[in-house]
């Protein structure tokens, strides 16, 4: 067995993948405060998995939650081959290893288009479906860091179901999940409540991010105020400090800042800021009332706005029949508009009025 | 439970959900919708449609959905097109609850028997409405 370096794992846990006769581990990952994962290769079926282990309590596998989460097959969840609960109070999924890695590292390595933003999108759209309507689960930890990409086809998959919990009528709620407190929706803030539309609310937020909204979850101090950060640097204990973060976080979440829309990227259409208000709105009544109205809104982002993507040195507007635009600063500092058709040559589109919403303007006509 | 009805319209389908609860109270939900492909010859908006409407339907968990049938020669409202037949096609292939074709004469015929409770809350869905409504005969 490789070297694991697993020593800040639980002794029942480093116990169990040595001697599990039918993986061998080679690899360990801490995530978050609870969350050991551990990749590995099954050695009769050849195939590449992860043991993501949790605390639990100890009828853990035979919860309903479970059971069904056992039972579900489809494209854009991660398949559970097995769930079982591990003496003292552990429990862990075995699930097939996804080629891409998880959302929160694609970001971070490389910024996505407005037309693979929205794909991303409708996939988790397509997954959540299956959530809420055949088993009545919400997932109540919806982020990057728990989508995984597959690399074969682009697919998202919604992974890490530690958290889902079943909810008993269409307009009932669970408890908030004790989960990444940036991504809670204000009702698990102020009430505790987690509903099907706070799924909807995740989703949101992982778009905004996905959009480029400003969301410095590599940083978060970059949130605070000068004032707030004053504030917490007078705090000496560690814990108390945390708290005190979590507190201002939250005021933020309550105000529906923490994720504002006014800090979407220039270029983008005011319809994508409508339809995020709509999905991350206060108050969880008023955002889409399930997951196939939010599919619907994304699908027409899709059909009627072209693809942005955004480098360093210019913006490329992409369109659908072919048309693509690249607006950049030339060496005088003045912007420049060039047009290309079907991948032939660039030429200069001099029709706009030297202002970027003229330039914009022209590079969305299709 | 609830049902859906549906009505083509040229590239649209307006979709109306009605629940009836345990007092037999016919209500018309919020999960009413219109669905469209705007340009029937590309691949993507067809498979958004079909996602959609799966979406959708898996989401008001129906126990009977119906679509009004279009007069294959036809003409006005009923008029079928290439696209409405595409629309058609989609929607039949949803296998979770089976699509039944209810003809416009049937519908009007059972309401000169039976009287409805409640009301269309749009006009445009008046159509929709009453396939549902029938449905739960």
């Amino acid at each position: 067995m490789a070297d694991l370096n697993d020593e800040d794992a639980p002794k029942a846990i480093r116990e169990f993948v040595r001697n599990n006769p039918d993986i061998e581990v080679y690899e360990y990952v801490k995530r978050g405060f609870n969350g050991e994962v551990y990749f590995g290769k099954r050695k009769k079926m050849g195939d590449h998995v992860v043991l993501k282990f949790y605390s639990a309590h100890s009828n853990y596998d035979s919860t309903e939650e479970a059971v069904i989460l056992k039972s579900i097959r489809h494209d854009h969840i991660l398949e559970i081959y097995d769930l079982r609960f591990l003496p003292p109070n552990y429990a862990f999924f075995l699930s097939p290893k996804i080629s891409g890695g998880d959302l929160q590292g694609v970001i971070d390595t490389k910024p996505l288009s407005s037309k693979e933003a929205l794909n991303i999108i409708s996939g988790l759209l397509l997954g959540l479906t299956e959530l809420h309507s055949e088993h009545k689960i919400v997932h109540r930890d919806l982020k990057p860091g728990n989508i995984l990409i597959n690399l074969s086809n682009g697919h998202p998959i919604i992974a890490d179901l530690g958290a889902v919990k079943k909810i008993q009528s269409v307009d009932g709620y669970v408890t908030a999940s004790k989960s990444t407190y940036l991504y809670l929706p204000p009702e698990s803030i102020k009430n505790n409540q987690y509903y099907f539309q706070s799924d909807i609310y995740q989703i949101g937020v992982i778009m905004f991010q996905l959009l480029r909204g400003f969301f410095p979850i590599n940083d978060p101090y970059k949130w605070l105020t000068a004032k707030e950060e004053k504030q917490l640097a007078a705090i000496r204990n560690t814990s108390d400090k945390y708290k005190q973060f979590d507190e201002l976080i939250g005021k933020k979440i309550l105000k529906g800042v923490l994720a504002d829309t006014n800090t979407l990227p220039y270029f983008l259409d005011p319809a994508f800021k409508r339809v995020l208000n709509k999905s991350l709105n206060a108050d969880y009544q008023k955002r889409h009332l399930n997951a196939s109205f939010l599919l619907k809104e994304i699908h027409q982002l899709q059909r009627n706005h072209p693809d942005y993507i955004e480098e360093p040195d210019k913006l490329i507007v992409r369109h659908d029949n072919g048309k693509e635009f690249r607006i950049y600063l030339n060496g005088k500092k003045a912007i420049t508009v060039e047009k290309c058709i079907a991948n032939g040559v660039w030429r200069k589109d001099n029709s706009h009025n030297g202002t970027m919403g003229s330039a914009l303007f022209q590079a969305r006509l299709k | 439970m609830k049902t859906i009805g549906i009505q083509i319209k040229s590239s649209e389908a307006i979709v109306v959900v009605l629940e009836k609860d345990a007092l037999n109270n016919i209500t018309q939900t919020n999960e009413c919708s219109k669905f469209k492909i705007d340009d029937p010859n590309d691949h993507i908006q067809v498979k958004q449609f079909r996602d959609q409407i799966n979406a959708t339907f898996d989401l008001v968990g129906p126990a009977k959905i119906g679509i009004i049938t279009r007069n294959a020669n036809g003409k006005g409202e009923y008029a079928p097109s290439p696209i409405s037949f595409k629309l058609e096609g989609i929607i039949q292939l949803y296998d979770k609850v089976e699509v039944e074709f209810v003809a416009p004469k049937t519908i009007t015929t059972y309401f000169k028997k039976n009287n409805k409770t409640v009301k269309s809350k749009n006009v445009y869905q008046e159509n929709a409405f009453d396939l549902a409504y029938y449905l739960f005969k």
